[in-house]
C-alpha cells in the first residue's frame, strides 16, 4: 500500500461523521434553549439523582403542609372570633347581673335574668360556629353542632337545682353539673374528642384542639346558665335568694375572665406557631426552588454561546464539503 | 525472428494495458463500497520478452479489519445495553415530571398529609384513593415495560441467531467456491469482497477473529474461543421463550451445535448483550422494582392498626394478602385494596377510619391518615432488592433505583461513544487504503500512454515487415 494514495471514502467518512456529530449538538442545544431545561439532567448530576428526588419530595410535602396550614389557620380564626364573642357576652352579663344583685328592685333581677337567658342562647350559637360546614368546637365530630339548644340545656340543669336549699348550694350544683362527665359533657355537648395534631412542617405538628368542653368555656356557660335559671323561676318569691344567685352568677362570670383570656392566648400561641411554620415553609420553598433550578435548568447564555459555535462549525463543514467536491482530477481532465 | 518477438512484446503490452484499464474501471466503479478491496494489476517481465500478467491483487489490511470488527462488536453490544438502560430511565421518569414514579409517590404522600388535616373532606379522601391507584398503576406499568423489553430481547436473539446461521453458511459456501476457483487460477476478488461483507455482518452479532488458510479460505473463531467456521459452519439455536412474565423462571439458553454454550464463549457482541438484558439486567431491575412495591405494601400494612392480621393493607398482592415468599413480580400485581374503592363496592371512609374499622367513626379523626402519611417518609431498611446498605424513605428508595439506572446509562453511554469513535477511526483507516480516484486516473493516463506506445510499436514493426516483403 502506497502512502501517497488516500482512498476517497476516508475523506467522505470524516466529513459525514463531523456533520453528524455537529448536527446532534445542534439538536441538543436547540432543545435546551427552547425548553430552558437541560436535555440530560442525570448527566449534569453524574447519575446521582437522589438530591433531585429529595428536592421534589420536599417541594410536594411543603405544598401539602401549606394546604394543611390554610385549613388550620381558618379554624383558629373561627375559634378566636367565637371566643371574642363569648367574652363580650360574659363581660356584659357579669356586669348586668352584679348590678342587679346590688339593688332591692326585683324587677331589675328579673330583667337581668331574661337578658342572661337570651345571651346564653347567643353563647350556644357562638359555640356552634362553623367554618366550611365544619363545627369548630366539636372536636372530631365536626359534622355535628358542638352543643345542644338553650331549652335542652335548661331542661337538663333544672332538676339539679330545683331542690337546692340555698343559692350557694344551687350554684355549686350547677358548677358540679358542668364539671361532671355525666352532666354537661354527656347531655349537652354533641362533639367528640379533641382533634388530632396536624403536620404543618418537618417534625412540626399543631392542633386546633379546643372544644366546647374547655374549662374556660364551661365556666362561662355555668355563669350564664345560673343567670338564665333565674328566668325559669329559680327561688321565685325570695328576693334575697334571687339576688344572691345573680351575684354568684355575675361573680363567676367575672372570675372566669382569666380562664377565657388564657384560652384565647393558647389559641393565639397555636396561631403564632402556625405562622412560624408557614414562614419556614415559604423560605424552604424558595431555597428548594433555587437548588432545583440549578439542577435542571440550562444556562441560556452558555447554551446560546455554544449554539453560536456549533453554527459556525456546521457552516464550515458545509463550505469544506463543497470545496473538496471540486478538488478532483476528474474536473481537470475534462 | 526478432521482429515477430517485438510484435509479441507489443501485443503483451497492449493486453496488459487493457487489463489495467479494466482494473481501473472496476476500482472507480466500486469506489464508494466499504467492503470493496482495491485491486492492482500484478505485472512482471516475461522470460521470452514482453510483459506478463501475474494476476490481479486484492488489497486489504487484515489487522485493521480485525480490529475494526472487534470495535464494531463492542459498539453493537453497547448500543443494545444503552437502549435498555435509557428506556428504563425514561419509564421511571425524571423526578418532578408528572407520571414519573417519584412524582406518583410524592403525590400520594401529599394527598395523605392534606387529607389528614381535613379528614372529613370526601374530595381529599378521593384524591388519596386516586393517587394510591396511580402509584400502584405506575409500578405495574414500569414492570410491564421491563417484561416487554425482555420479550423484545428474546425475539431479537431469535432473529440474530437466524441471521448468524444464514450468514455463516453462506461464508462456508463462498469459502468452498473461492478454493475451487483459485485453484483454477481465476480472479476471486469479487467473491472475497462478498465474503468480507458477510463476515462483517456476523462480527457485529458475535465478535470474531478471522484466520487465513491456504487456498484462500478462512477460518472463524469467536473472540471467546469457540470455533464458528472451520470447513463446516457452526449452528446456533435457541428455543423461543414465549410470553415472559415477571414471575417467569429461567429461560431457555443458547445452544452451539446442539450443546449449551460455554459461558463467555460468545460474549461481546449484540447477541450476548440481548441475552444479558433478557436474563440478568432486566430481571435485576424488576427485583428492585419489586422491592419498592413490597416496601410500600409493608409500610402501609404496618401503619394501619385496625387491619386484622393476615388480611391485606391499603396495597394488596392482586387483591390478596402479600407474603414475602411471593415477592417475585409483586410490582406487576400490586393493586389498591378494593375495600376503599367505591367503584368496587368499597367505602372511602375506610381510608380515614382504617381498613378493619367497623364503621365510619368520627369524621374529624385524621389519626389513621396521619399515620399513613408519616410512614411513607420513615427511614427504613428495605427488606429485599439488594440496595446499597442504609435506611431510606419510600421516595428515597425510588431515588436509589433511578440513580443506579441513570449511572448505568451514563457509563454505558460513555462506553458506546468510545466504541463508536474507535469504530469510525478504524473505518477511516481502512477506507484510506481504499480506492483513490485521483490515483486511479493517474494510472489511467499512464495506461493510455502505454497503449498508444505499444500500438505505435506494432505499426512500426508492420512497416518494417512491409518493407521486407516489397523486396
Amino acid at each position: 500500500m502506497s502512502l501517497t494514495s488516500i482512498g476517497d471514502l476516508a475523506r467522505s467518512l470524516i466529513l459525514q461523521q463531523a456533520n453528524q456529530s455537529t448536527r446532534a449538538g445542534l439538536n441538543r442545544l436547540t432543545q435546551e434553549l427552547t425548553s430552558g431545561r437541560r436535555s440530560d439532567v442525570a448527566a449534569g448530576m453524574y447519575g446521582n439523582l437522589t438530591p433531585l428526588v429529595a428536592t421534589e419530595n420536599s417541594l410536594s410535602r411543603i405544598a401539602a403542609w401549606t394546604a394543611a396550614s390554610d385549613t388550620l389557620r381558618l379554624r383558629f380564626q373561627a375559634q378566636q372570633s367565637a371566643l371574642g364573642a363569648l367574652d363580650g357576652i360574659s363581660v356584659a352579663q357579669s356586669q348586668a347581673l352584679l348590678r342587679a344583685s346590688g339593688t332591692n328592685q326585683a324587677q331589675l333581677v328579673d330583667l337581668a335574668a331574661l337578658d342572661a337567658r337570651d345571651h346564653l342562647d347567643s353563647a350556644l350559637g357562638v359555640l356552634n360556629a362553623q367554618i366550611g360546614g365544619q363545627s369548630v368546637f366539636a372536636g372530631v365530630r365536626s359534622d355535628h353542632p358542638a352543643v345542644g339548644t338553650l331549652d335542652e340545656l335548661l331542661n337538663a340543669v333544672w332538676p339539679v337545682v330545683a331542690a337546692a336549699p340555698s343559692p350557694d348550694a344551687a350554684f355549686a350544683a350547677i358548677q358540679n353539673w358542668f364539671d361532671d362527665p355525666a352532666g354537661f359533657a354527656a347531655q349537652i355537648y354533641r362533639g367528640g374528642v379533641a382533634l388530632q395534631a396536624v403536620s404543618v412542617g418537618p417534625d412540626t405538628t399543631i392542633s386546633a384542639d379546643t372544644t366546647a368542653l374547655d374549662p374556660a368555656i364551661r365556666g362561662a356557660l355555668a355563669g350564664l346558665t345560673a343567670g338564665a335559671l333565674l328566668d325559669r323561676g329559680l327561688f321565685a318569691g325570695s328576693i334575697e335568694g334571687r339576688q344572691q344567685m345573680a351575684r354568684l352568677a355575675g361573680e363567676a362570670l367575672a372570675g372566669n375572665a382569666e380562664g377565657r383570656a388564657g384560652l384565647a392566648a393558647r389559641i393565639g400561641l397555636g396561631e403564632y406557631r402556625l405562622a412560624q411554620a408557614e414562614i419556614r415553609n415559604t423560605a424552604e420553598l424558595t431555597a428548594l426552588g433555587i437548588s432545583r433550578a440549578a439542577m435542571v435548568t440550562a444556562d441560556p447564555f452558555e447554551t446560546a454561546t455554544e449554539l453560536e459555535q456549533v453554527e459556525t462549525r456546521l457552516s464550515l463543514i458545509h463550505v469544506l464539503t463543497g470545496r473538496l467536491q471540486g478538488l478532483s482530477l476528474v474536473e481537470v481532465l475534462r | 525472428m526478432s521482429l515477430t518477438q517485438s510484435l509479441n512484446a507489443a501485443v503483451s503490452g497492449l493486453t496488459a494495458a487493457s487489463r489495467g484499464a479494466e482494473v481501473v474501471a472496476n476500482n472507480i466503479a466500486n469506489k464508494d463500497l466499504k467492503s470493496y478491496g482495491k485491486r492492482t494489476l500484478d505485472l512482471s517481465t516475461a522470460v521470452l520478452g514482453g510483459v506478463r500478467i501475474e494476476g490481479i491483487l486484492r488489497q486489504g489490511n487484515t489487522v485493521v479489519i480485525g480490529e475494526r470488527r472487534m470495535a464494531q462488536a463492542d459498539l453493537a453490544a453497547n448500543s443494545v445495553l444503552l437502549g435498555f438502560h435509557g428506556a428504563l430511565e425514561g419509564w421511571l421518569g425524571l423526578p418532578g415530571d408528572v407520571g414519573s414514579l417519584g412524582n406518583r409517590i410524592d403525590r400520594l404522600e401529599a394527598a395523605l398529609t392534606t387529607a389528614s388535616a381535613t379528614p372529613q373532606s370526601e374530595a381529599y379522601l378521593a384524591t388519596v384513593l386516586d393517587t394510591a391507584q396511580s402509584l400502584a398503576g405506575g409500578l405495574r406499568q414500569v414492570s410491564e415495560q421491563i417484561q416487554q423489553a425482555r420479550q423484545q430481547a428474546d425475539s431479537q436473539i431469535g432473529s440474530q441467531v437466524a441471521e448468524f446461521n444464514d450468514a455463516l453458511s453462506r461464508v462456508a459456501e463462498l469459502n468452498r467456491t473461492i478454493v475451487r476457483m483459485a485453484a483454477q487460477g481465476q480472479d476471486v476478488s469479487g467473491l472475497v469482497d462478498q465474503r468480507q461483507a458477510l463476515v462483517d455482518q456476523i462480527a457485529g452479532i458475535v465478535p470474531l477473529r478471522e484466520i487465513q488458510r491456504e487456498g484462500g479460505q478462512i477460518v472463524l473463531y469467536s473472540a471467546g474461543g469457540a470455533t464458528l467456521l472451520d470447513g463446516q459452519p457452526a449452528v446456533l439455536s435457541i428455543q423461543p421463550a414465549g410470553v415472559i412474565r415477571a414471575e417467569s423462571g429461567p429461560l431457555p439458553g443458547l445452544m452451539l451445535n446442539g450443546q449449551s454454550v460455554i459461558s463467555g464463549a460468545l460474549d461481546g457482541g449484540s447477541l450476548s448483550a440481548s441475552l444479558a438484558i433478557r436474563d440478568e439486567i432486566a430481571p435485576a431491575a424488576q427485583t428492585r422494582l419489586d422491592a419498592i412495591a413490597r416496601n410500600l405494601i409493608e409500610r402501609m400494612e404496618a401503619a394501619d392498626s385496625t387491619r386484622p392480621s393476615g388480611s391485606p393493607g391499603l396495597f394488596t398482592d392482586a387483591g390478596i394478602n402479600f407474603t414475602a415468599s411471593n415477592k417475585k413480580g409483586i410490582a406487576a400485581r400490586i393493586s389498591v385494596n378494593m375495600l376503599v374503592d367505591p367503584a368496587n363496592g368499597g367505602d372511602l371512609w375506610r381510608l380515614r377510619a382504617g381498613l378493619g374499622a367497623s364503621g365510619p367513626g368520627d369524621v374529624g379523626n385524621g389519626a389513621a391518615l396521619t399515620q399513613l402519611a408519616n410512614v411513607l417518609s420513615d427511614l427504613q431498611t428495605p427488606a429485599s432488592g439488594g440496595f446499597a446498605p442504609g435506611q431510606f424513605s419510600l421516595s428515597g428508595l425510588a431515588g436509589q433505583l433511578l440513580s443506579s439506572t441513570a449511572t448505568s446509562r451514563l457509563s454505558q453511554q460513555n462506553a458506546a461513544s468510545f466504541a463508536a469513535s474507535r469504530t469510525s477511526a478504524l473505518e477511516q483507516f481502512e477506507a484510506a487504503a481504499g480506492v483513490d480516484s485521483d490515483h486511479e486516473l493517474q494510472i489511467l493516463l499512464r495506461i493510455e500512454t502505454a497503449y498508444a506506445a505499444n500500438a505505435r510499436v506494432i505499426t512500426a514493426v508492420d512497416h518494417m515487415l512491409a518493407t521486407l516483403l516489397e523486396i
